[in-house]
């Protein structure tokens, strides 16, 4: 223990723990609900100048049309009964707690957009078990068990709905035809990966996407993965949400709209501030300035009527509160029922050798197949585990080797951390291990008068543990993750000796984006 | 049955007319309804000026995922005239929504 202690590689990992360890005790997720009514009055306020544009490009060619009568409309008690009340009722809201906030998609911890472990470049030591819906991107550099790092571009995609998305099907429509097509079921489960090393060919450093930069084909198949809310196994959880919190919600804000928003009293009042704001709104729509458009609502909306001297109005309001609070709550639960259920797929990668300059020999390439299993053990967190083996495709020249290249088995566990930045929300903390067995040199040596030549891709038989810690930070909203993690080897393939390595990347999932220009 | 200046959520229809309501596309979404005031299950109704003048109808939309669900709410009076179609489409981490229908009865 105490040689340990004193050994650059235990130090390491006792401060990493250590560090990781503040970490979490900085900003452990607390496992309550929150009632975040200001998130839902932001959602709702931020989509009005969509509404807006939408309802004024339907109607701006109908004989009398106006903006100012188009945004009346999209303004009108009938159209947003559900915002006016939880305006009304904000300040009977509880206060929310520091808790998860369950906006499902960005919080997924189980979605790989980046390569696999192999590629140079990969910020993963283990891959996970789902894939962006429609297209994802990433760009990593780095490299996490080969002594070369490199850059490594990946595309990943569902063919499915790759092509549901050029038949401008919406979002929401291509799920449900996936439903009920079991067809279009069974090949959705398949989705791809073709991964670019940009420090490959006459460009390097630049990627130019020809054959030379080609560094891997992925194929992934779904076995078992229902973590969609929409999936009818849910439908019991659903439907008790339906007959009790949600027709609660639904009276209490029935009763809002009939004894508080549409009684004289408060129409009054509602009906001068909708002149104003329709007024400087509609200014705006003509000058098509979509900036002041938002500006102008958000600033309007701060001086929304409050429903004093309204007879009864506290006891409507709070009910309503609490009825929201409580569906809110029921429905949180539900997703992260969800959030829960397993995960099983399998990934077959095709791996392109890196090529060497002359007189260095090339080794094959290779394919690798992995098994990946998730599982949810807490709320929002993750536990994958991988089992892998990898095979030359020929066998390689120069060199007495088995056609098994090595095996591999690895474990993730991923922690969502509340930042409460808003800007930011959940980044998530991995920790990752990964056990290698080379079980032979697969060293290609080349004699030459000035002595022997190898590759830097050889492989040297043993046994290799390698260490990860990774923060992936997302951007809200945007689809975008920054991974950054710290890795700690005992030895490279080729190199017995202890490594520690810096990953950073960048990864774009799609879905976030289509879900928003298709809904 | 007939739309008000052109509010698909603002209708009237005449006394003993059977009013429809229909979810006609529906893709991740919960709906609920209160009629009157009263928890109500869907479907029809007929418009009793000895109830109320003006028959008001909640129909609230719940979403299922975080992003990408909608409904169609269609409503179609017995007397023919005008259809009202709503469209709720789920804005990015929107957990609920609602259209407050009222029918006037001439």
């Amino acid at each position: 223990m105490r040689r340990c202690i004193q050994s650059r590689f235990c130090r390491t990992l006792l401060i990493g723990t250590v560090v990781l360890l503040l970490l979490l005790f900085r900003g452990v997720p607390t496992f309550g609900q929150s009632m975040d009514f200001q998130r839902q009055i932001n959602v709702k306020i931020d989509n009005l100048p969509k509404l807006i544009a939408e309802r004024w490009s339907a109607e701006r060619t109908t004989p009398g049309a106006s903006i100012e009568h188009t945004i009346r409309l999209v303004l009108d008690p009938h159209q947003q009964v559900a915002l006016y009340a939880l305006l009304l009722s904000s300040g009977y809201a509880p206060k929310a707690v520091d808790s998860f906030k369950t906006d499902v998609d960005e919080a997924r911890v189980d979605k790989q957009v980046g390569s696999s472990s192999s590629s140079a470049g990969s910020t993963s030591l283990t891959s996970k078990g789902s894939v962006p819906a429609i297209l994802g991107f990433a760009v990593e550099n780095g490299s996490l068990d080969k002594s070369v790092s490199g850059t490594t571009i990946t595309f990943t995609g569902r063919p499915v709905q790759i092509i549901q998305s050029f038949q401008k099907t919406s979002f929401g429509d291509s799920y449900k035809q996936i439903e009920a097509n079991p067809s279009l079921g069974v090949l959705n489960r398949v989705s791809f990966a073709l991964s670019f090393d940009t420090s490959r060919g006459n460009s390097a450093g630049t990627f130019t996407a020809n054959s030379n930069q080609f560094a891997a084909f992925t194929l992934h198949i779904d076995i078992i993965n229902y973590r969609d809310p929409r999936n009818q196994r849910f439908d019991g959880q659903w439907n008790a949400l339906q007959e009790g919190v949600a027709q609660q919600l639904a009276l209490s804000l029935y009763d809002v709209y009939d004894q508080v928003i549409s009684i004289p009293a408060f129409q009054a009042k509602f009906q001068k501030w909708l002149d104003d704001i329709v007024e400087t709104l509609a200014k705006t729509v003509r000058e098509n300035d979509n900036q002041a458009l938002t500006a102008a609502i958000e600033q309007g909306f701060q001086s929304f009527p409050k429903p004093s001297d309204i007879p009864g109005a506290d006891n409507l309001l709070s009910n309503f509160a609490s009825a929201t609070d409580a569906m809110i709550a029921a429905r949180n639960d539900i997703l992260a029922y969800v959030g829960k259920a397993p995960i099983v797929t399998f990934d077959y990668s095709d791996n392109r050798a890196a090529p060497v300059s002359a007189p260095q020999t090339k080794l094959p390439d290779t394919s690798s197949f992995t098994l990946i299993a998730e599982l949810a053990p807490f709320k929002g967190g993750a536990f994958t585990l991988n089992a892998n083996a990898s095979i030359f495709n020929s066998k390689p020249q120069r060199v007495v080797a088995n056609m098994l290249r090595d095996l591999k088995a690895s474990a993730q566990l991923d922690i969502p951390i509340n930042t409460s930045v808003s800007k930011i929300g959940n980044v998530v903390l991995s920790f990752s291990g990964q056990y290698e067995r080379i079980p032979q040199n697969a060293i290609p040596v080349t004699m030459t008068s000035g002595g022997t030549v190898t590759t830097p891709y050889a492989v040297l038989r043993g046994d290799m543990l390698i260490g990860q810690a990774k923060l992936t930070i997302p951007v809200k909203g945007s689809g975008v993750k920054i991974p950054i993690s710290f890795s700690i080897a005992n030895r490279t393939e080729l190199i017995k000796e202890q490594d520690i390595r810096g990953n950073i990347g960048i990864t774009f999932d799609l879905d976030s984006i289509i879900g928003k220009l298709k809904p | 049955m007939q739309i008000n200046n052109g509010n698909e959520l603002d209708l009237a229809g005449s006394n003993g007319e059977t009013i429809t309501i229909a979810i006609t596309v529906s893709n991740g979404a919960i709906n609920n309804y209160v009629l009157n005031g009263k928890s109500w299950g869907g479907g029809s109704f007929k418009l009793d000026k000895t109830l109320a003048p003006i028959f008001k109808l909640l129909v609230q939309t719940i979403y299922k995922a975080s992003s990408g669900s909608s409904c169609e709410i269609t409503v179609t009076g017995s007397g023919g005239g005008d259809i009202s179609v709503h469209d709720e489409v789920q804005a990015p981490g929107e957990a609920f929504d609602a259209a407050m229908y009222t029918i006037t009865i001439l």
